[in-house]
Formats: structure tokens, C-alpha cells, sequence
């Protein structure tokens, strides 16, 4: 990848603390521990969204995917709260007081955590995969007690200061805890009970991150949905992804039930939306695309029926937009379609049936969806802006085999894994290279770098996603689960027709 | 349907610019627009002073929808004939009178005609419908 690199290849330093060397206020950023792979990305897109630089906020040599917990520098505390507010990825950001290899280590650095008599404060114990019991946890906490006998009083509700002890324990790539110090019946497990964490934070609470977003608008809540509808989560992280600011000019081309503008529009964009399929627009009495921008007081959105493949015939600007941000149909959940009709199956359309004829539509190749969405984008972005989109893909899978543009430069390529081998994939492009209209149909041409082999690798996905689903199938089959969660129609049928007869003829 | 998105579409049969608009229901929808550093009114400041905003679009929709604006009781929204300079003295209020116009001014129902050859596309629920038949895509 040219400028960022991937970001599945940082796990290597996961048994080195994080240490920043600056003097500067240090904020201790705290991840979600989910969407590993987006983290990153999503982390960095917030702060270039708030003009900041990533590399002078922290260290990259410092980011390692399998943790959730990253030393930085903010210039200011109202940046920090910004950079929190925006990411729905952040738990927490706190403001450091000590870090430590070790427990005593930490407590040995630490400073008086309150300024004044009158400050009241409460220490809160927190660990990040592994458990102490609560004996354990006071002893460590009166350590930080003892040491700087804070005067204020203690209070548990809505205290001035809250203090963090952390301690972070390695994990898996599979989420679960490397060293777990005890075991499911809560006995010690001694070869882990006395193993050193990774870090001890020290830190006072200071700004909470944006996942509020997530449980506010969660999908559950919305009246018109879809089967294309796409989570919350993931399509905030794509719209952060996409610099989504207050005011950006944000279009989706294949809109759908709406749900990536949805979260455009929370984030503060100016949407437009354009989708062939009047049935997904308009809803079936629901009030369609519109309705769940009117439940939530969120300003409308830009709704077009145009065909993409069409785009350039139908929009006559240019360079206007900041994101383009869109999960475009690969056949899977809904096939594509375009207008127009093979010439054997054109009949003549009466005039008197004109206005209300219901065109009709061809299938739209997947290879053809990408090469248009990419010339879209080309077009559509103002430089600098960027390109969200989502890719099926099996874990196999090069980036070679993206489509590429003379315009577009590939920055961040993330894998949200939905199964041992199916996954989806999330690709940021930015617009480096102003638009020219006399070579659209060059560039378009060269939408494959790796030659048409690509283009039909992703024409053939759907194929391969079944074939995968089939080999997950037989794989679950094989470790007994699969056979049960798999059922045909047919099998239930005949298993309860054996049921009751074998009831019928036990009574 | 904002007129912002009138602005940028063209009839995908001629290229004709701009469509004619007629409309049987208009509503307003006050929206908060964004201050920054360089000034007010940022979105449209923005889009105008790039040169993404066709002026001749703009006039020609106030001009199609000049009755239906009086009846949102929103000021007469006048525009200047060509586009104002940043230092030309009304500045400001013009900014104020685009952001009303393009942001906040919805068609509901109506159609977009294609001045060339008469074609109209139907804006319904607010959604126009720029779906060619299968008879139009070749040209």
C-alpha cells in the first residue's frame, strides 16, 4: 500500500509497554474491543477530521491491532474531547498520571492525583483481559491511597476527580484473554496468577467516546428497514472513514433503505442518495427511504431515482462532493440492475402507456457496479475527498485484485471477519488527482490492474461465497455444531412429523 | 427535492440545463446553517466561490417557482442576475438568500421538464424519477 500502511500487520510489539518519551499532558486513548482491524483507521480518520496530523498525536511504532489501549498526545483537552465525541471506536480517553510495567512501578511514578482539600475523588479498578478478586483490587488501590493521602473527601457519585487503575493483559487474536488468572470455577490458575500485565495505567476519567451513537440510533429502533439494511455501527465507522463532517456534502449511489446516509446525516452531512429500485425507496406504507430521518429529527435527505450506471447522463456537476460513502450490491443480499434491455426483448412502448410504463431493467455485472462507482467517485469527489465502500471477500483475497483509479489512491483496506472464511472488507480511497472528462473512458479501462481476471474474481464472488459457506458448513459439521444450525426446511418438516408420531404412538 | 439537487441535474436525454421546474406542493424546512473561520454560511460560500453552483439554475428555479416561494411567506428571495463577487457589498445577505433557496426550499410533488424536447420526470414524495425507458438509453 503506498502511504498507509496495512493494517493487519502491526501485531508485533505486543509484549513492549507503551511508553511515549514527550513531556506533554499524555492521554490514554481506550479502544472498544471490537472492529479490530478498523480501529486504526477509524482513530486516524478522526483526527485528520479535526486537522490533526496521526504521527503527531502518537507514536505508530506504539499501535499494536490486538491492543485496545494507545498512549497520546493531544495539543489541547478540547481536541481530545473532540477526536473522543467523534468515534464511535472510543470508550474512554483519560489524561495519564503514571504508567508502569508493573503494578508497584506504577505507583512508584505516579503524582498527587488531587490539587486541593476540598477535591472530591473516587478510584474505580479496571482490567483489560484478566480478573482480580476484590481483596486484590483495595490492596492495590490503597497503594495510590497510601502514597499520596488525598485530603478531599471520598465520593462515589459524581466526584470532581475519578481515578482509573487499568491493567491490560495480553489477548488472542481471537479476542480471548492469552493469560487468564482464573478459570471458569474462579480457582487461581498458578501459572498465570503472578504473570506481569502488559501495562498499569493510572489515570484520571476525562472524555467519553462516542458510542452513545451506537444504542442511540441502533437499528432496532428505526421503523423502515430493509434486508440490505446495514448495522449502525459500521456505517458510522464508514462515515468517519469517509472524514463525514458537520456540512460535508456526503452521496451514496446505491442508497437503499438509506442506512449509511442515516448515519452521514448523525454525523452532520449534507445528503444525497440516488438507487434504481423505486420499491426500496418508497417503502411498503412505512413512509420508505425518508421515514427514519423523520422519527429522529434528522435533516432529509437528497432522495433520486437514477440508475448509476447512468450517473454521468444525469448529473452535471463536478467535483462537488466530500465523501461518497456506499455498500453497493453485489448480488448477495440484492442483485444489481441497470436500465435498458437486450434488443431482442425491446417491444415498442405505446404512447398512450408512456407515463405510467414501468421500465425495464437489465442485470447489472458486478465488475461493471465497480468500474462505474469508481468513475462515479472520480468524478463526483472534490480532491482530497474520499471513497468508502464495502467489499464481500474471503479471507483469501489480495488487494491487487481491487479495482483501481488514475484519481483514486487506495488508503486503508479493513477485514471485519463474519465467519471462519466469509468476511467483508471496508476500502477507503482518496481523490489525489483533479477530474478530466476526455479520459474518462482511458482511466475506466484500466479499472483492473490485475486484468480481467479480477474483474470476474468479483463477478464470481457470489459463487464463492456459497461455495465458502458450504465449506464453513461442512467444517462446523465436522465439530458438531454445523449439522444442527443448518437444517433444511424439509429436514425440520420430517423430524417433526417424527416426533409426532412417535408421540402418538407412545400415549 | 432541494433545489441544490436541481442545480446539479441535467435531462440525462439532451443535456438540457436547467430543467424546468412545475410544482403543486412546496415546503420549507428551516435548516442551521454552519459558521466557520472564513465566514457565514459555508456550505453554499463554498460550493459559490468554487464555481459549483450554476447561477443560471438557480435564477431560472426561483423564476419557475416564483409563486409558490410568495406562499412560504420566507421574503421574495431576490437574487442578483449574475453572481456576485465575495466583495460585492450584499454579499451576505445573497449568501443568506442561496442558503434559503438551495437548502431549505423542498418540491414535494411536481415534475422536471426537459426544455429540448418536453420530456417531464415526476418528482413524487419529493424523490424525482430520472429513470430512462428502455426505448430512451441509446442516443
Amino acid at each position: 500500500m503506498a502511504s498507509q500502511p496495512s493494517t493487519r500487520s502491526s501485531s508485533s510489539s505486543a509484549s513492549t509497554a507503551c511508553t511515549a518519551t514527550s513531556t506533554a499532558t499524555q492521554y490514554l486513548v481506550h479502544f472498544v474491543h471490537r472492529h479490530l482491524d478498523f480501529r486504526k483507521c477509524d482513530f486516524d480518520s478522526s483526527l485528520i477530521a479535526q486537522n490533526l496530523s496521526p504521527s503527531s498525536i502518537y507514536a505508530a511504532s506504539n499501535f499494536d491491532m490486538l491492543r485496545p489501549f494507545l498512549i497520546c498526545t493531544f495539543p489541547d483537552d478540547e481536541t481530545a474531547t473532540k477526536v473522543a465525541k467523534s468515534t464511535v471506536l472510543i470508550k474512554h480517553i483519560y489524561k495519564v498520571n503514571s504508567v508502569g510495567e508493573t503494578t508497584e512501578d506504577c505507583v512508584a511514578k505516579s503524582k498527587p492525583f488531587t490539587s486541593s482539600p476540598t477535591e472530591s475523588w473516587k478510584i474505580v479498578f479496571d482490567t483489560f483481559a484478566s480478573k482480580f478478586t476484590k481483596s486484590e483490587q483495595s490492596k492495590i488501590m490503597h497503594q495510590f491511597i497510601d502514597l499520596h493521602k488525598p485530603s478531599g473527601p471520598v465520593k462515589m457519585k459524581d466526584p470532581t476527580t475519578t481515578m482509573s487503575i487499568i491493567h491490560e493483559y495480553p489477548v488472542k487474536i481471537s479476542g480471548a484473554p492469552m493469560y487468564p488468572r482464573f478459570d471458569h470455577s474462579g480457582s487461581p490458575i498458578p501459572s498465570n496468577v503472578d504473570r506481569p500485565p502488559l501495562s498499569v495505567y493510572f489515570c484520571s476519567n476525562f472524555a467519553a467516546g462516542g458510542r452513545d451513537l451506537v444504542e442511540k440510533y441502533t437499528l432496532k429502533k428505526r421503523t423502515y428497514l430493509g434486508p440490505t439494511s446495514m448495522d449502525n455501527e459500521l456505517s458510522l465507522i464508514m462515515c468517519n472513514a469517509a472524514l463525514t463532517r458537520p456540512q460535508s456534502y456526503v452521496l451514496d449511489p446505491f442508497v437503499g433503505t438509506g442506512s449509511i446516509l442515516f448515519s452521514a446525516s448523525v454525523l452532520g452531512g449534507i445528503c444525497v442518495g440516488t438507487d434504481i429500485d423505486t420499491r426500496v425507496l418508497k417503502g411498503k406504507g412505512e413512509g420508505g427511504v425518508m421515514r427514519n430521518f423523520l422519527d429522529c429529527n434528522l435533516p432529509l435527505p437528497e432522495i433520486i431515482r437514477g440508475d448509476n450506471s447512468l450517473h454521468s447522463r444525469l448529473f452535471r456537476s463536478r467535483e462537488v462532493y466530500d465523501s461518497i460513502v456506499t455498500d453497493p450490491p453485489y448480488g448477495i443480499r440484492a442483485g444489481a440492475r441497470k436500465s435498458g434491455t437486450t434488443e431482442n426483448r425491446r417491444k415498442p412502448i405505446p404512447d398512450e402507456h408512456r407515463h405510467d410504463h414501468i421500465p425495464q431493467t437489465q442485470v447489472y455485472p458486478v465488475g461493471d457496479v465497480m468500474a462505474d462507482l469508481l468513475t462515479v467517485a472520480a468524478r463526483g469527489l472534490k480532491v482530497g475527498g474520499r471513497l468508502v465502500y464495502l467489499i464481500p471477500s474471503l479471507k483469501d483475497f489480495e488487494e491487487g485484485d481491487l479495482p483501481t483509479h488514475e484519481c483514486l489512491e487506495l488508503k486503508w483496506v479493513c477485514y471485519q471477519p463474519l465467519g471462519l472464511l466469509l468476511g467483508r472488507r471496508m476500502v477507503v480511497m482518496k481523490k489525489v488527482k483533479g477530474w478530466v472528462e476526455e479520459k474518462e473512458e482511458e482511466w475506466k479501462e484500466k479499472c483492473w490492474p490485475n486484468g480481467k481476471e479480477s474483474a470476474d474474481k468479483v463477478e464470481k464472488l457470489r459463487e464463492q461465497m456459497a461455495e465458502a459457506a458450504k465449506k464453513e458448513r461442512a467444517e462446523g459439521e465436522k465439530q458438531g455444531w454445523g449439522g444442527k444450525l443448518h437444517k433444511t426446511k424439509k429436514q425440520r418438516k420430517k423430524e417433526m412429523r417424527n416426533e409426532v408420531e412417535l408421540k402418538k404412538f407412545t400415549d | 427535492m432541494r433545489l441544490l439537487t436541481h442545480n446539479t441535474l441535467q435531462s440525462p436525454l439532451t443535456s438540457s440545463y436547467p430543467l424546468k421546474i412545475t410544482c403543486t406542493a412546496l415546503r420549507h424546512i428551516p435548516s442551521t446553517p454552519l459558521t466557520t473561520d472564513e465566514g457565514p454560511y459555508d456550505f453554499v460560500r463554498n460550493l459559490l466561490e468554487n464555481g459549483k453552483i450554476e447561477w443560471d439554475g438557480v435564477t431560472g428555479a426561483r423564476e419557475d417557482l416564483k409563486d409558490k416561494i410568495e406562499e412560504l411567506a420566507v421574503g421574495d428571495l431576490q437574487l442578483p442576475s449574475s453572481q456576485p463577487s465575495p466583495d460585492s457589498p450584499d454579499y451576505t445577505s445573497t449568501l443568506k438568500t442561496l442558503h434559503i433557496l438551495l437548502l431549505e426550499v423542498h418540491v414535494l410533488e411536481g415534475t422536471l421538464i426537459d426544455k429540448e424536447n418536453g420530456r417531464a420526470f415526476k418528482i413524487d414524495n419529493g424523490i424525482p424519477n430520472m429513470i430512462l425507458l428502455e426505448d430512451e438509453i441509446e442516443r
